[in-house]
């Protein structure tokens, strides 16, 4: 039991991610490879202040989701000025630009050493210590996230976005704002990823840098892309496919000389089909 | 109404338009040709603020303004850019109800949404289907549609006669007159070459390398000699 | 007739077959859960390690012993989040009754998981003497960054080397320790020039050489796969000798037929037969901590083998604490309050593809 409530808490958190990222990505076409730094600095921002600082999970969250908010905003009007592969590029800069803060500033993040002791959030005296709780704190936030974008998908504002993703100069012509609608919605999204991080950094217990490079970014655009651009049941499809699907691999009873290689081989080719039969995902309303 | 003043732009270093002083007047049609190059559409764009000109002054109703497509919409003057007529994904309908995004009330939409139709009876079996599935003479109706909804002023059409066939774009210029008539909106259409439309059409400018060389009424023996230069 | 004899063969083999599982299955079977980096970058130190516990295995097996025992292996990647989930696996599905891991990182992250399911924690890493424990439940052993930079000093001094630079990767102690071992380093007269580099870094060919400009003859490496490799050849395509090279770490590279003749200092891997065995019979080419993990092994059969009650954390805990100072395979073992299992660390070279201690 105890297993799957594991599992279930990485899901919510990587649900988290892949729903924020689909609204960039699938609902705004906006290629951005920024997820990952943003999923870092919500995570560090609870490691240091809770651990360092004394602050509470909520209190250390909200400075997380602050600072996200602002370097969003930043970058987003950098990244304005760039279309397509070159937004692509530069948004994954931004990932590899936080790594290296994270990495490098040791004073402020113990660096490759990481950050361990990072406690538990609690809301009027209750502790969520027993995973069976913190499984349905973080399912609130799921349900909260995935009501969020259908929100937003159902709005004019979603409209405004999906416009601007088919033809921005049409959009513009039309008197939009479309840079004002991008930022906003990068923005949005860095918050929410942020909220991601500060979730997977109280679960885990200790996080180190290595867990949010460029890579894990590519990874979140995996499950976007298998569960489906532009819909939120198949951000959170992508999701719980991506993560069940290595840990049912374990369960194969594979020799165990060769069953980790045999593992990521079986991964890759199911991943491989998945994407030649149905290369706008499982749900996808939307195809880069 | 819309006044163009000693304008230079281009796109980043590449200059197009080298002092071009342009008077677009209300309740008319007014004509914008030049050869491939000349800088018709830049300069449309320009005066729709889709691009901002190097040097310059733009002024609306004798106004100065700093011209933003969000600000021309509230003020009555709508843009058709060059081959983008549609949302192709997005149904006929919400493709209309998308130019409205500015109004302050919904329910208006409603009866704007009704009466705009009736200039356009073609495309009511096509309401809910994806914009991309019309032809391409009804997806110009559909653009025309959307623009109309709004009760323009002014409407700059960029190449409206693209991809068309003769008898569309006839069609096509026909409406353009029938609204002018009706409703008193003025018109500012870029072409290439537009000699059998000119009759429907009141004033002319003729663009040639960044530089306007003609500008006046769409008639008369000046004009035909210009357009015979520039365009032989 | 030919047939009822060769069908009677048949089925007296059969149940001699399901006689020998019945004999196994009399003894209670204890589960090793071993989170090792099986795929990826650091799967040459995961299958050193899953060697060493194999062979820790085999040889407690030899003797009569209460439990049967057996280990079951799972892959993290070298990612915190994995060694979570493989570990609540092992717990749950498997039902190990202890936890095996490589690393600070993932030690750090699985020690709160085993002291809540009331499990011993055992932990192969490099470490700082002094560092916080990991955990009530949680051991790790392996050589100290301070014997390491002991040593290392020593044997600079020895050979008279006056101008070093210094090469790590920012992962784990590598760079931090860094600054004190520079400072040692000054308090002996030598000139110390560091840098530190990303994990993902490939190419240090400008700074080797602009080190080779400024004088410094004598590199000091210590890197992770796959950056070991790269870093060395590189150094060789500058023709840096390898008596010129020096490192921690060394022991971590994929292609030990590079190391030959670079001194380095590593974790003691234990005695030449050990070694060889590995090679032979486990077929690894690198050892690396190996003997720490079969040290681990060890020490936690004995611990189960002494033990009333094996579901009794307490009573393992406090057998390990009392017995873990001891004479081990990989040298001396001393265990700090800290729950730290020091072992030794030893100077020593690559001789023909194989370590050779060193004696200074």
């Amino acid at each position: 039991m105890e297993y799957f409530i594991n599992i279930g808490i990485l899901f919510c958190i990587y649900a988290m991610l892949a729903l924020s990222l689909n609204m960039v990505v699938g609902l705004s076409g906006l290629v951005s490879l920024a997820h990952a730094a943003f999923y870092g600095i919500g995570a560090y921002a609870v490691a240091i202040l809770m651990t360092a600082q004394g602050f509470n999970f909520w209190g250390a969250m909200c400075v997380g989701m602050l600072l996200n908010g602002i370097t969003a905003f930043i970058v987003g009007k950098i990244l304005s000025k760039f279309k397509g592969d070159y937004y692509a590029i530069v948004s994954a800069g931004l990932s590899v630009i936080v790594f290296s803060v994270l990495l490098n500033f040791k004073s402020l993040t113990k660096g490759p050493l990481g950050i361990y002791g990072i406690g538990k959030p609690a809301i009027a005296g209750f502790h969520f210590y027993s995973s069976a709780s913190f499984l349905a704190l973080a399912f609130l936030f799921v349900v909260l996230f995935y009501a969020l974008f259908v929100l937003i998908d159902k709005s004019s504002f979603g409209r405004a976005l999906k416009s601007l993703r088919e033809d921005e100069v049409l959009t513009v012509s039309l008197g939009y704002k479309t840079t004002k609608y991008k930022s906003l919605i990068f923005t949005l999204s860095a918050i929410m990823a942020g909220v991601a991080g500060s979730f997977f950094a109280s679960y885990i217990a200790f996080i180190d840098p290595t867990s949010f490079q460029l890579a894990e970014g590519i990874f979140f655009f995996t499950m976007i892309t298998v569960g489906g651009l532009s819909s939120a049941f198949g951000s959170v499809v992508g999701a719980a496919l991506l993560l069940t699907l290595p840990e049912a691999l374990r369960f194969l009873g594979l020799p165990y000389e060769t069953a980790a290689q045999l593992q990521q081989l079986i991964y890759g080719a199911l991943l491989v089909l998945m994407m030649a039969f149905r290369p706008q995902g499982l749900f996808g309303k939307f195809r880069v | 109404m819309l006044n163009l003043k000693n304008i230079d732009a281009g796109y980043g270093k590449k200059q197009v338009l080298s002092n071009v002083s342009a008077e677009f007047k209300s309740s008319a049609i007014t004509v914008v040709m030049g050869p491939n190059g000349a800088g018709k559409s830049t300069l449309l764009k320009a005066a729709f603020g889709l691009l901002k000109p190097y040097k310059g002054e733009i002024l609306f109703e004798d106004l100065p303004i700093k011209a933003t497509p969000q600000m021309f919409v509230k003020k009555g003057v709508f843009m058709g850019p060059q081959g983008r007529r549609v949302f192709q994904n997005m149904t006929v309908q919400e493709n209309i109800e998308l130019a409205t995004h500015f109004w302050k009330s919904r329910t208006d939409f409603e009866t704007a949404f009704e009466r705009v139709l009736s200039y356009f009876e073609e495309l009511k079996p096509f309401l809910k289907l994806p914009a991309g599935n019309l032809s391409g003479g009804q997806q110009q109706m559909v653009a025309l549609a959307r623009i109309f909804i709004n009760k323009p002023k002014m409407v700059l059409l960029d190449e409206p006669s693209i991809g068309l066939s003769p008898k569309l774009i006839n069609d096509t210029f026909f409406k353009i007159k029938e609204m002018k008539e009706k409703t008193g909106t003025a018109f500012v259409v870029v072409e290439h070459n537009l000699k059998t439309l000119l009759p429907l059409t009141d004033f002319a400018y003729i663009l040639k390398d960044g530089r306007v060389v003609y500008n006046g009424k769409s008639e008369g023996r000046i004009l035909e000699k210009m357009m015979q230069a520039v365009f032989e | 007739m030919k047939k009822l004899i060769l069908i009677l063969g048949c089925v007296l083999a059969l149940a001699a077959c399901d006689n020998k599982k019945e004999e196994t299955q009399e003894k209670p079977v204890v589960k090793i859960g071993a989170i090792l980096p099986l795929t990826g970058g650091g799967a040459v130190l995961g299958a050193s390690l899953k060697a060493g516990t194999l062979a820790a295995i085999e040889d407690k097996e030899k003797k009569n012993l209460k439990y049967h025992y057996e280990a079951i292996f799972e892959d993290n990647q070298q990612q915190p989040a994995k060694s979570a989930t493989a570990a609540n696996k092992l717990i749950a599905s498997d039902k190990v009754n202890v936890l095996l891991t490589f690393t600070t990182g993932s030690g750090r992250v699985i020690a709160p998981i085993a002291q809540n399911a009331g499990l011993l924690n055992l932990v192969a890493t490099l470490e700082d003497e002094n560092a916080e424990p990991m955990g009530q439940t949680t051991f790790w052993q392996g050589p100290t960054l301070q014997s390491y930079q002991r040593i290392l000093i020593n044997a600079l001094k020895k050979r008279g080397v006056k101008k070093l630079a210094l090469l790590a990767a920012h992962v784990g102690v590598a760079c931090a320790g860094t600054e004190h071992l520079t400072k040692l380093l000054a308090k002996k007269g030598m000139d110390v020039q560091v840098e530190c580099f990303n994990p993902s870094d490939r190419d240090f060919r400008l700074p080797i050489q602009k080190y080779v400009k400024e004088g410094y003859e004598y590199f000091y490496l210590q890197f992770f796969p796959p950056q070991t490799d790269i870093v060395v050849r590189q150094l060789y395509e500058q023709n840096i000798l390898p008596q010129h090279i020096f490192g921690s770490g060394i022991d971590t590279g994929a292609d030990i037929s590079l190391f030959e003749n670079i001194n380095h200092v590593g974790g003691n891997s234990g005695t030449p037969e050990f070694i060889d065995r590995l090679m032979n019979e486990y077929h690894i080419d690198n050892v690396y901590m190996a003997a720490s993990a079969y040290d681990l092994v060890s020490l936690a059969v004995d611990a189960f083998e002494n033990a009333e009650d094996i579901k009794n954390i307490d009573e393992i805990t406090a057998y390990i604490k009392e017995h873990a100072t001891r004479k081990c395979l990989s040298g001396e073992c001393k265990l700090f309050p800290n729950g730290f299992i020091a072992n030794e660390a030893e100077w020593r070279t690559y001789i023909n593809g194989k370590p050779i201690p060193l004696k200074e």
